[in-house]
């Protein structure tokens, strides 16, 4: 329950929740955005380092049922990884839908890279361990 | 020093021209084939893979692949093989500390033949999926053994009892609970089999049973017999105390038979370290210690023996008592057939000087195989060299006189049969697997009112029981143990039982005693208050919490145990328990308080022995007392061959046979996968006209015929040929040729059919164990003997048998097998093992580890 013990506490969308909370008996989520088990994927250092939630999941917010928009394939990560600069945002961004990146992105975003060091890695084992 | 072969050259069969020479002017080999130059070594030698294994499978093939691999995908699930619609059931209410897919990890003990080894094993998402030695461990610091690994898949073993079973049907655990409220009762004569153990809670559970029984009869069971170690050691020493052995401290070590680096050995892991430690070499001016090998068979020991000697069983005995008379320790006779030869008495003598030489720096071990006699001489000569209390510790484990264990059966069965007893509880005790049918345990079964049997399967002896209870997995249960060292260790469960009938030793005991349900985890809280209830400063909850979070109590080792180096004891430090004390074992009728502080804990053996030695006319006298009964090597006929009997290095004494990772690991010596065999030397096979050949990736062996001396036992096994076994004997390995009942465990699972098409019931055949390999106890009589002699041999005409064998996969591409120098040449060159291979010159191109991060990347020459 957490926040919406507070925050929505009537809305009829988090009946579910509540019914979940109620008898215990687990909420059955069907898992979309599938990842192999024999890849190493953590959010947290890619929220950290600038990378929006659209641009992996796409406009989940005009979604009617949520889908996989990207391939998540090896090839699709080795191209922000190779190029992140082509990719990130600002970090008050990272939640944004619909978010259009300024003309100066490109440097922008590699001034970001070389102040924080971010080196996104594209050795096997830094997601195959 | 004498040259002394590893391998004696007269046993090679072949004639070998021109043997290639291998620097020194031996040739090393690897197999029959090899050695022969067999075609068929250099075909596998062109292939990658071994024939048949780059195939793909065939339909049947396939199918039991998936039998074989059923307990090991029910562990793992089976994710990531297409996209089904996949659902995530996340908790609705999170346990305390647990992350999905971080791991945790909980201290506990394995009961291992009576022993506790300290474990710490990982549970992902409240499942144990991988067993590790615990690193705190005082005894085994980390390590562990290929049993305790593969323990973890005898949990989820799909043929697994699963049902309470009154006369083959299942029934309600309420229903065994009524029965056992009926027959308590002070003249009720209940027998218990209990499976030996050394834990402290089974002991009390023990007494509270007495009190409900008072004619209660308790026979701790050991799958392979007697004890030859303790009984031969208490001839010496005249008190019950359990060597431990310090190979570290070793310089000369001789091993009469004795197999001390085997898995199956109580004391493997410590014997295993130590002995490493003996043989590493920090710098070239590091000493070795030099191992003397006199061997019935060809064990691991043997293989890392600098000077080996294989004998016929009986005549070890022999070899023993001349060792004792060369070092002039008597020359009392343990009877074993034949002299020695003069290359055998050459290795003798120089045995002998070597050990006496290193003095208190020497050790003599005995081996399982040999009568309680040759451990009583092994004993009497450590303490003449002053190694004991250096090499060889003694610990008081304060367990009474010990009964040979087919003494006491042979009792039993008698009472049994004259109706003396009324029930028969056996926990984890399968005789009509492990015994000999001449004994007659089926037929005295049927003369006991009521019998009960509790196991992990639905065995041999739980088939023809009245009554069969599930038996709680170690992972699944509450307990304690002791471990070889005295060391208390708890068992903690990992996870509920899986099947709601199963009981815990201690809640069956329990049910036994009171004829209540009542949670294992109370029954040794209680137990455990009670010890620390009065010791202290502190409140028991934090104490207790602290004995879980470590998995033992610190200070409890036997008295004798060696002293704990300062590292150790300062991790110690604050962690023992004041007032803490333990009944001395589950046979002891009497408990010696262990203190858990220093002071309490004088080593009093180990003094008494090192002051004793060498003048010794108090164990002389010992000696030559038990040298008056009759060896059990006695009157060993000289006419047919010498049998040995050792427990499986993979499946022990059966209990790891349904487990398929054990079944799949090669054994140590023979490379044999799926099988037990007779092995036996090249001359031996060719005076029976027995051969092995070689077959496209397998082996068709010839079949042999062993009768048994007296004529009643008869079985029928392949051979197996093994280089450097001695002449004249037969080794056995027990564990296989089982009958488990697997009838409930037609379950199908969703997720097989969703594999394949073509899905057929894998569980709808017997259990992965039935029909794998021989049993070979028939040829055993009422004394339990390990060691067999006049045993009958002929070859069964027209019989072969496929067997598959390692032996020869993995070709090292004419690399040399092994790199080795003396310790002159070594010290010479230590860098010897890097020279004998060539290396590319300038190092290896990946030795600058080049950054994969691009060099010209932007974000570099951004200003």
């Amino acid at each position: 329950m957490n926040c919406h013990s507070q925050v929505k506490e009537q809305s009829l969308k988090l009946l579910k929740v509540r019914q979940s909370w109620a008898t215990g008996e687990p909420i059955e989520w069907v898992k979309v955005h599938h990842l192999p088990d024999y890849a190493n994927f953590s959010h947290s250092v890619h929220v950290n380092s600038g990378v929006g939630c659209e641009t992996c999941h796409g406009r989940i917010d005009q979604m009617e049922v949520v889908a996989q928009q990207e391939p998540l394939s090896m090839g699709w990560c080795l191209e922000c990884h190779r190029a992140p600069e082509l990719y990130l945002r600002p970090e008050d961004e990272i939640t944004t839908m619909g978010y259009v990146q300024p003309a100066d992105f490109v440097e922008r975003n590699l001034a970001t890279i070389r102040r924080e060091g971010i080196q996104p890695p594209t050795n096997c084992s830094a997601c195959h361990y | 020093m004498i040259e002394l072969d590893v391998i004696d050259e007269g046993d090679a069969q072949a004639d070998v021209d021109s043997p290639s020479d291998d620097g020194d002017g031996s040739r090393l080999w690897r197999s029959w084939g090899d050695l022969r130059g067999d075609e068929h070594v250099e075909e596998l030698r062109q292939q990658e893979f071994m024939p048949g294994a780059s195939e793909p499978p065939t339909k049947s093939s396939r199918r039991t692949f998936m039998k074989i691999m059923g307990a090991s995908m029910a562990m793992a699930g089976l994710a990531a093989c297409r996209r089904p619609e996949e659902k995530i059931l996340p908790y609705a209410r999170k346990p305390e500390e647990q992350i999905p897919g971080v791991s945790r990890y909980y201290a506990t003990a394995m009961p291992f033949r009576g022993v506790a080894r300290g474990l710490l094993v990982e549970a992902s998402d409240g499942r144990p999926t991988k067993v590790e030695g615990n690193p705190e461990h005082p005894l085994t610091r980390g390590a562990t053994s290929g049993f305790a690994q593969a323990s973890v898949l005898n949990l989820y073993d799909p043929w697994r009892s699963k049902t309470v079973r009154h006369n083959g049907s299942d029934v309600e655990r309420g229903e065994l609970m009524r029965r056992l409220g009926q027959f308590a009762g002070d003249d009720t004569r209940l027998a218990v089999l209990m499976e030996e153990t050394s834990s402290p809670a089974v002991a009390r559970m023990r007494e509270r049973l007495r009190e409900t029984y008072p004619q209660l009869r308790w026979v701790e069971y050991a799958p392979d017999g007697d004890d030859p170690s303790r009984q031969g050691i208490e001839q010496a020493t005249d008190s019950a105390a359990r060597p431990l052995y310090r190979f570290d401290r070793a310089e000369v070590i001789a091993s009469l038979d004795a197999d001390f680096l085997a898995p199956t050995r109580r004391n493997y892991v410590s014997n295993t370290r130590t002995f490493a430690e003996s043989r590493r070499l920090a710098d070239p001016s590091d000493e070795m210690s030099r191992l003397y090998c006199a061997e019935s068979g060809f064990s691991l020991t043997g293989g890392q023996a600098d000077h080996r000697l294989a004998l016929s069983p009986t005549k070890v005995a022999a070899f023993a008592q001349a060792l004792a008379r060369q070092m002039g320790a008597g020359g009392s006779s343990v009877s074993g057939s034949g002299a020695l030869t003069e290359r055998e008495r050459a290795f003798v003598e120089e045995l002998a000087a070597d050990l006496q030489s290193a003095g208190e720096r020497g050790v003599v071990v005995a081996g399982e195989t040999q009568p309680p006699a040759v451990h009583a001489l092994a004993m009497r000569l450590n303490r003449q060299l002053g190694a004991v209390g250096t090499t060889v510790h003694l610990m008081d484990t304060g367990e009474p006189s010990y009964t040979p264990l087919s003494q006491e059966l042979r009792a039993l069965i008698d009472d049994m049969k004259g109706g003396r007893v009324d029930a028969l509880a056996m926990i984890g005790a399968n005789p009509l697997y492990d015994l000999p049918a001449s004994m007659d345990f089926r037929e005295a079964m049927s003369s006991v009112g009521t019998t009960l049997h509790a196991g992990l399967h639905r065995n041999e002896t739980a088939q023809a029981a009245n009554w069969h209870v599930p038996r709680a997995h170690y992972l699944e249960r509450w307990g304690d143990a002791r471990a070889y060292d005295g060391t208390v260790s708890v068992t903690q469960p990992l996870i509920q039982p899986l099947y709601e009938d199963a009981f815990s030793d201690l809640e069956l005991l329990n049910a036994l005693a009171t004829g209540r349900s009542q949670n294992g985890y109370d029954l040794l809280l209680a137990q455990y208050q009670e010890r620390l209830g009065t010791g202290g400063g502190e409140n028991f909850d934090e104490q207790w919490r602290r004995i879980l979070h470590r998995g033992y109590i610190p200070g409890t080792q036997y008295p004798g145990a060696p002293e704990r180096d300062e590292e150790a004891r300062a991790d110690d430090e604050g962690a023992s328990i004041a007032g803490l004390s333990f009944d001395a074992s589950v046979g002891g009728d009497t408990a010696p308080a262990t203190g858990g502080d220093g002071a309490a804990q004088q080593p009093q053996l180990a003094v008494a022995d090192t002051s004793a030695a060498p003048a010794q006319p108090d164990t002389s006298a010992a000696f030559s007392a038990q040298s008056q009964q009759p060896s059990p090597f006695a009157g060993a006929s000289d006419e047919g061959y010498e049998v040995v009997i050792q427990s499986d290095p993979m499946l022990l004494d059966g209990r790891f046979s349904n487990n398929a990772w054990m079944q799949e690991t090669p054994d140590p010596i023979t490379k044999l996968v799926w099988d037990n065999v007779a092995v036996m030397s090249s001359r031996t096979a060719a005076e029976l006209g027995l051969g092995v050949d070689y077959d496209a990736g397998a082996y068709a062996a010839d079949v042999v015929r062993l009768t048994a001396p007296d004529g009643n036992g008869r079985i029928e096994l392949p051979v197996w040929i093994q280089p450097g076994f001695p002449d004249g004997a037969i080794g056995l390995q027990g564990g296989y040729g089982r009958d488990l009942d697997a009838a409930d465990v037609g379950e199908e699972k969703g997720w097989f059919r969703n594999l394949t098409d073509a899905y057929e019931s894998i569980y709808n055949g017997a259990a992965l164990a039935n029909g794998v390999g021989t049993r070979v106890t028939p040829l055993q009589d009422s004394r339990l003997r390990r060691v067999l002699t006049g045993v009958q041999a002929e070859k069964v005409e027209g019989a072969r048998y496929t067997l598959a064998s390692t032996q020869e996969h993995g070709s090292m591409e004419g690399r040399p097998i092994v790199r080795r120098a003396s310790m002159e040449d070594y010290r010479a060159n230590p860098d010897f093992a890097e020279d004998a291979v060539h290396t590319l010159p300038g190092g290896e191109p990946w030795d600058e580890d080049p950054t994969l991060w691009e060099e010209d990347h932007p974000a570099d020459t951004l200003a």
